[in-house]
C-alpha cells in the first residue's frame, strides 16, 4: 500500500476519485441517460448552508443546486441551462440516492403519531425504488400553445436558466420578514405571478412575437401581468397538471403500523430543499 | 523505577506497570488544579510528569495517549491509591455527600472506546480508519474550531484503492482540502459515526442516578474544561488541608515532611488515623496535641 502524504499526490488522487465516483440518470427532456459525478463534501456543505435560506423562496438552495448540477455533469455536450424542472426533480432524487444514501428516513410529526396511534416515529423509504416506479410511468412533458383572440402564448416547463434568472433577479435579496397582512398579500400576489411567468416562454400578439426566455425576469412579469385572465387560467391548469403528474415522485404514501394492530397510510412530502441531503 | 509496588495496566494493547501514587504527587496535582480556572498547560504538564515518573514512559509517548486511555490511567491510579469511591458534596443538599463510582465510569468509557478505537468502515472503494483524539487535540479545541477540524481528530486514515492518506500527518488546511474533495457519501457516514461517538461519551455520566440529582450530569464531554472539572472532583482540591495534616503529623511524630510526602495516600491515612486514635486516648494528658485542625475528611480525599 502506498502512503500519500505529499499533498500534490493527494490532490491528484482526489481528482481521480471525483471523476470515478459517478452515476447515470435518465433525463426525460433528452430521452437519454446522462452521467453525473457524486456530490463532493464541499458541495454538500454548500447545500447544507442554504438550510438557513429564506423559507419562502428557497432561492439560495435553488441557485446552489443548479450550480452543482452544472459542475457535476460529465457530458460536456449537454447544456444544463436547457434542462427543465422535471429533469431537475429526477436528478435531485438520484443525486441524493447516489451521493448520500439510497435510503431516506421520514419522520412523523407528534400530531401524526398521536392522531394515528403510530408505533414508530419514523420510517425509511428506498429512493431507487421510488425513482424506478415513477420512471416506469414514462411521463414526458411537452409545450402547449394556448390562444385567446389574437394572443397566443407558448407554455412549457421552466428551464434551469429561467429558474436561475428568477431567483437571482427577484428572490435572492428580497425582504422576507412579513409584519403585516398587507405584506403577506403582496408576497402571495408576487409569488403567484412569478410562478405563472416561469412557465410562459413566448407571447405572440398579431405579428409581434416576444421570446420571454431572452429578457430579464422583471420585464417578463410586466408582460405577463397584461395577459388576459383567460390565458392565465390556462397556464395555471398546465402548472397544476405538471404538479399532479410529478406528485408520485415527490410525495410518498407510507403504510405504517398502529398500536391497535392495524395500519394507516400517510402522505408525506419529500422536502425539495437542503434538508433532503441531511443524513 | 526502583523498588516500588507496581500495578499493571493495559494501554494501546500494551501492558505497562505503574508505581504507587505518593502524597507529594497529590500535592502537585492539588497545586495544578488550584483556583476556579486553573491553567490547562500547567495541569497537564504536571500530570504528564507525574505519569512519566510513575510509569517510566516517555512524556512524548504519554502526550500521544488517546484521551480515554490517558484518563483511564489516571482513574486507575486514583482507584489503586485512594479507592474507587469519590465523595462529593451536593450544593442543594446540605450536609450530604454522594458517592461516585469511578470504576463504573472507567469501565463504561472503555466499552465505548472499544466500539470505535481502531475501527474501520468500508464504503465503496474507501476504507476509513478511526482513532480517538489525544489530550493535545482536545486542548486545542475552542469556539472557533470548525467542524472539519473537530471531526478530523477522530480520523486516523482514509485509504482509497491502496492509497493511504494519513490524517495524523496533515495540517488543518490539508485536512479541509481532503475532506472537501471526498464524495459526500463518505464524509456523511464519517460525520455520522463520529457524531455518534461524541454523543455516546456525552452520555457516560459520573453522577449516579438519584432522584436528588435529576437533571444534573457530569459526563465525559470532550471539552477540556469539563475534563479538568472531572480531575478536580476525583482528586479533590484539599491543598491547605494537606499542608495542615503534614504539619501536624510531623509535629506529633518524628516523621519529616519529606518522609510524609513520600508515603502513599493509604499509608498517610493510616498514620493519621493512628495519631488520631492515640491522641483521643490521651485527651487528659498534657502531651496531647490539639489535632482538631486535622481534616477529618482527608481520608476520602473529597
Amino acid at each position: 500500500m502506498s502512503q500519500n502524504n505529499d499533498i500534490s499526490n493527494i490532490i491528484s488522487l482526489l481528482q481521480d476519485i471525483d471523476i470515478k465516483t459517478n452515476f447515470t440518470v435518465f433525463v426525460p427532456s433528452l430521452r437519454a441517460e446522462v452521467s453525473f459525478k457524486q456530490l463532493t463534501t464541499e458541495q454538500l456543505k454548500r447545500l447544507l448552508k442554504t438550510v438557513v435560506d429564506s423559507p419562502i423562496y428557497n432561492a439560495e438552495f435553488t441557485i446552489t443546486f443548479n450550480e452543482i448540477i452544472k459542475e457535476n455533469c460529465l457530458s460536456s455536450e449537454i447544456n444544463i441551462d436547457n434542462l427543465n424542472i422535471y429533469d431537475k426533480a429526477i436528478i435531485f432524487i438520484k443525486m441524493r440516492s447516489e451521493s448520500i444514501s439510497s435510503n431516506y428516513t421520514i419522520e412523523f410529526t407528534p400530531a401524526e403519531i398521536s392522531d394515528n396511534n403510530l408505533i414508530e416515529n419514523k420510517t425509511t423509504i428506498s429512493l431507487p425504488e421510488l425513482l424506478t416506479n415513477f420512471l416506469s410511468r414514462n411521463v414526458f412533458f411537452t409545450e402547449e400553445i394556448i390562444q385567446h383572440n389574437e394572443c397566443i402564448i407558448t407554455v412549457n416547463l421552466p428551464t434551469i436558466a429561467t429558474e436561475n434568472k428568477l431567483e437571482k433577479e427577484l428572490h435572492k435579496n428580497v425582504k422576507t420578514d412579513l409584519t403585516t397582512p398587507e405584506d403577506l398579500r403582496e408576497l402571495i400576489g408576487e409569488t403567484f405571478i412569478n410562478e405563472v411567468t416561469k412557465f410562459i416562454t413566448k407571447v405572440a400578439v398579431n405579428d409581434t412575437v416576444i421570446e420571454l426566455v431572452n429578457i430579464p425576469f422583471k420585464q417578463r412579469i410586466k408582460i405577463v401581468e397584461k395577459l388576459p385572465t383567460n390565458l392565465i387560467n390556462k397556464v395555471i391548469k398546465y402548472i397544476e397538471k405538471y404538479r399532479e403528474t410529478i406528485k408520485p415522485l415527490l410525495t410518498v404514501n407510507i403504510t405504517v403500523p398502529t398500536s391497535d394492530n392495524s395500519t394507516v397510510t400517510l402522505e408525506k412530502d419529500i422536502p425539495v430543499d437542503a434538508s433532503f441531503f441531511n443524513m | 523505577m526502583g523498588a516500588s509496588f507496581l500495578t499493571p495496566f493495559t494501554i494501546n494493547n500494551k501492558n505497562i506497570f505503574y508505581s504507587e501514587l505518593k502524597v507529594k504527587y497529590l500535592k502537585i496535582i492539588y497545586k495544578s488544579l488550584l483556583g476556579d480556572t486553573p491553567d490547562t498547560n500547567i495541569i497537564f504538564a504536571n500530570l504528564n510528569n507525574i505519569l512519566h515518573e510513575l510509569t517510566n514512559i516517555d512524556i512524548e509517548e504519554i502526550e500521544n495517549f488517546n484521551v480515554v486511555d490517558y484518563f483511564n490511567l489516571l482513574f486507575d491510579i486514583r482507584i489503586t491509591s485512594i479507592g474507587s469511591s469519590v465523595f462529593v458534596e451536593v450544593p442543594d443538599l446540605v450536609n450530604t455527600k454522594i458517592e461516585l463510582n469511578l470504576s463504573n465510569f472507567s469501565e463504561k468509557l472503555n466499552l465505548t472506546k472499544q466500539k470505535y478505537y481502531n475501527n474501520k468502515d468500508y464504503i465503496d472503494d474507501f476504507v476509513i480508519e478511526y482513532r480517538l483524539p489525544t489530550l493535545n487535540n482536545i486542548i486545542k479545541l475552542n469556539n472557533q474550531t470548525t467542524t472539519d477540524e473537530l471531526y478530523s481528530i477522530f480520523i486516523r486514515s482514509i485509504t482509497y484503492k491502496q492509497n493511504l492518506i494519513d490524517f495524523t500527518k496533515l495540517n488543518l488546511n490539508e485536512v479541509q482540502l481532503v475532506l472537501n474533495h471526498l464524495p459526500a457519501k463518505i464524509t456523511s457516514n464519517l460525520y455520522k459515526k463520529i457524531y455518534s461517538l461524541i454523543t455516546e461519551f456525552n452520555e457516560i455520566n459520573l453522577l449516579p442516578q438519584l432522584k436528588e440529582l435529576e437533571g444534573k450530569s457530569l459526563t465525559f464531554n470532550l471539552n477540556i474544561n469539563n475534563l479538568i472539572l472531572i480531575l478536580k472532583i476525583i482528586f479533590g482540591d484539599e491543598l491547605m488541608s494537606l499542608y495542615d495534616n503534614i504539619f501536624w503529623l510531623s509535629k506529633f511524630t518524628r516523621f519529616t515532611p519529606e518522609y510524609i510526602e513520600n508515603l502513599t495516600p493509604g499509608e498517610y491515612i493510616l498514620y493519621v488515623k493512628k495519631v488520631q486514635a492515640i491522641n483521643s486516648t490521651d485527651k487528659s494528658s498534657n502531651d496531647s496535641v490539639d489535632i482538631t485542625s486535622f481534616d477529618d475528611n482527608f481520608d476520602d480525599f473529597s
